[in-house]
């Protein structure tokens, strides 16, 4: 079940008020988001699991900080992306000296798991940018803003995944 | 492919709401004037800027504004320390720096050891091992390379056996041990390389993480496994004093082995933490941890809480006596040791500048081992 707009405003103003139901019910709304965003960065359920906890652990630190008449999605979305890639930076410096080892073993196939398996090819930024644009669906200019990143960017790496999950397909 | 295909394994959201709901319940409301605070406090740090920037009081206005504007910052123990004039407990410490490995005595002097990483202490403190590039060093604590083995791939975590003769350390993805001479080497297998191998007291075998994720101990010169139990998740491995119990600790339990294998307990941290570190007290089966709800941790020992403190702990080590603990605290860039069971505390403040000078921004050191006396 997804909250309206002014649902999210209130249960943000609660949750800065210190009501803890009003943070469970944002938490229950954006957690599930936030660990498939991270596990289609990272393709690892564990890390994926820190990392959408991490996430909004963070949110929670900066709870009182935050303008409440923002979305509270996009807002979470930026830390568990950015997170998540630098989660996969240092994973990919760790395989150095035994990243075989770090894999998780693999689940059972689904429908999907095709797709996971060739976006789990594709570098980490590059990862980030496909799952914000076609599965969190914002715009190029919206993740440019998120990851902190000129718009031109956005759009090459946007291309260059395109592309390589195009031969991937071929 | 939709995203709300993706399965979420079954308890891991539950799982992530208690450590939030422990969060939020510990986190201080702030009130209207800090909540608006930055913005108030940039306009005033921009005139201080254009005014005082140049001039020493100047940088000192600012830094007290940048601390105004919300800048995570924990306040450590009081009173605490200015420099470390003296470690509490006899033995010497080894600790990890962005400038390298120094060795710390127990008066205070320290010696900064070269341009290594990943230090550990030989088993009576006479040599060090260490990483550089692709290379494994054996160091006298002057800094003094005594050999040293180049390999092709990424090293990590060497780890001395009881009497020396031995060094297991993790290369590429799998477990190898040099002989301490550092003449003969060889592969003990497929092995996580985010956990450091743990040698059994007085013998040779060491246990590890292997690819599987489980717990291996194998014995060395036979260069045979005597016994794996399954596992996910192990963070840190260590072995009792006397070498008849092997501690596995992940982020939600310490499970403690017996030397066959067998699982003879778990220690739980409290509802909402997660384990960040844990270790037998020297001497005992006693076992002290470190674990963090995120906003703030916490450490037991023998189950009895002994300090706690906001943000994170960057581990827990015990003094070679057994009698203290050494916590540090990057939040509150201190160093806290404690006498379980006494109402003794020490606390050391400005880590991070003491073993990083020359930073801008210097970064808290890694504790190493706290080895025996020289």
């Amino acid at each position: 079940m997804l909250g309206s707009g002014r649902d999210e405003r209130a249960w943000v103003r609660g949750a800065q008020a210190g009501s803890a139901s009003d943070l469970e019910a944002l938490f229950r709304q954006h957690w599930p988001l936030a660990y498939r965003a991270a596990y289609l960065v990272l393709h690892d359920r564990a890390a994926a699991e820190d990392v959408a906890q991490e996430a909004f652990l963070a949110a929670v630190r900066a709870l009182d900080r935050f303008d409440r008449r923002r979305p509270f999605g996009p807002w979470l979305h930026r830390i568990v992306v950015n997170r998540a890639i630098d989660w996969a930076r240092r994973r990919e410096l760790r395989r150095e000296v035994g990243g075989e080892a770090l894999a998780e073993q693999p689940a059972a196939p689904t429908e999907d798991s095709g797709h996971e398996l060739r976006l789990a090819r594709l570098s980490p930024d590059h990862r980030a940018v496909v799952v914000l644009r076609y599965l969190l669906e914002y715009t190029p200019g919206e993740i440019a803003q998120l990851l902190d990143l000129p718009r031109g960017t956005v759009n090459s790496r946007l291309r260059r995944a395109l592309d390589e999950l195009k031969g991937q397909l071929e | 492919m939709r995203l709300d295909r993706i399965p979420i394994p079954p308890g891991d959201e539950q799982r992530a709401w208690e450590i939030v709901r422990a969060a939020f319940a510990e986190r201080e409301p702030v009130s209207w004037p800090r909540r608006h605070a930055r913005p108030i406090a940039v306009a005033i740090a921009a005139a201080a800027i254009a005014g005082l920037a140049a001039s020493p009081p100047g940088q000192s206005v600012i830094r007290d504004l940048r601390d105004a504007i919300g800048r995570e910052r924990v306040v450590g123990v009081r009173p605490a320390h200015r420099e470390l004039v003296r470690l509490p407990a006899p033995g010497r410490l080894l600790i990890d720096s962005p400038r390298g490995p120094w060795v710390i005595q127990a008066n205070g002097s320290r010696r900064l050891l070269g341009p290594y990483s990943m230090a550990s202490w030989s088993p009576h403190g006479l040599f060090v091992a260490a990483i550089r590039d692709y290379e494994l060093y054996a160091l006298d604590p002057q800094g003094n390379v005594r050999w040293s083995k180049p390999r092709k791939q990424k090293l990590a975590s060497p780890r001395w056996s009881f009497e020396g003769f031995r060094i297991a350390y993790l290369s590429d993805a799998s477990l190898r041990v040099i002989t301490g001479d550092g003449v003969t080497d060889w592969s003990l297998g497929a092995a996580d390389a985010s956990v450091a191998p743990a040698w059994r007291p007085q013998t040779h075998q060491v246990a590890f993480v292997g690819a599987d994720s489980a717990i291996h101990v194998a014995d060395v010169d036979a260069r045979r496994l005597l016994w794996k139990a399954p596992a996910g998740g192990v963070l840190r491995l260590a072995w009792s004093g006397d070498g008849r119990r092997l501690l596995a600790a992940t982020r939600r339990q310490i499970a403690i082995l017996d030397a066959s294998g067998r699982r003879l307990g778990v220690v739980l941290p409290p509802r909402g933490f997660s384990l960040v570190s844990a270790a037998f007290q020297p001497g005992a089966e006693t076992v002290a941890y470190a674990a963090t709800s995120g906003t703030r941790s916490r450490v037991y020992a023998d189950s009895r809480l002994v300090f706690s403190g906001a943000g994170s702990f960057a581990g827990v080590e015990w003094s070679p006596d057994g009698a203290w603990l050494l916590i540090p605290w990057p939040a509150a860039d201190e160093w806290v040791f404690v006498r379980p069971g006494l109402p003794r505390l020490v606390a050391v403040a400005h880590i991070a500048r003491q073993f990083d000078p020359a930073a801008r921004t210097p970064r808290f050191p890694l504790v190493d081992g706290w080895c025996c006396p020289s």
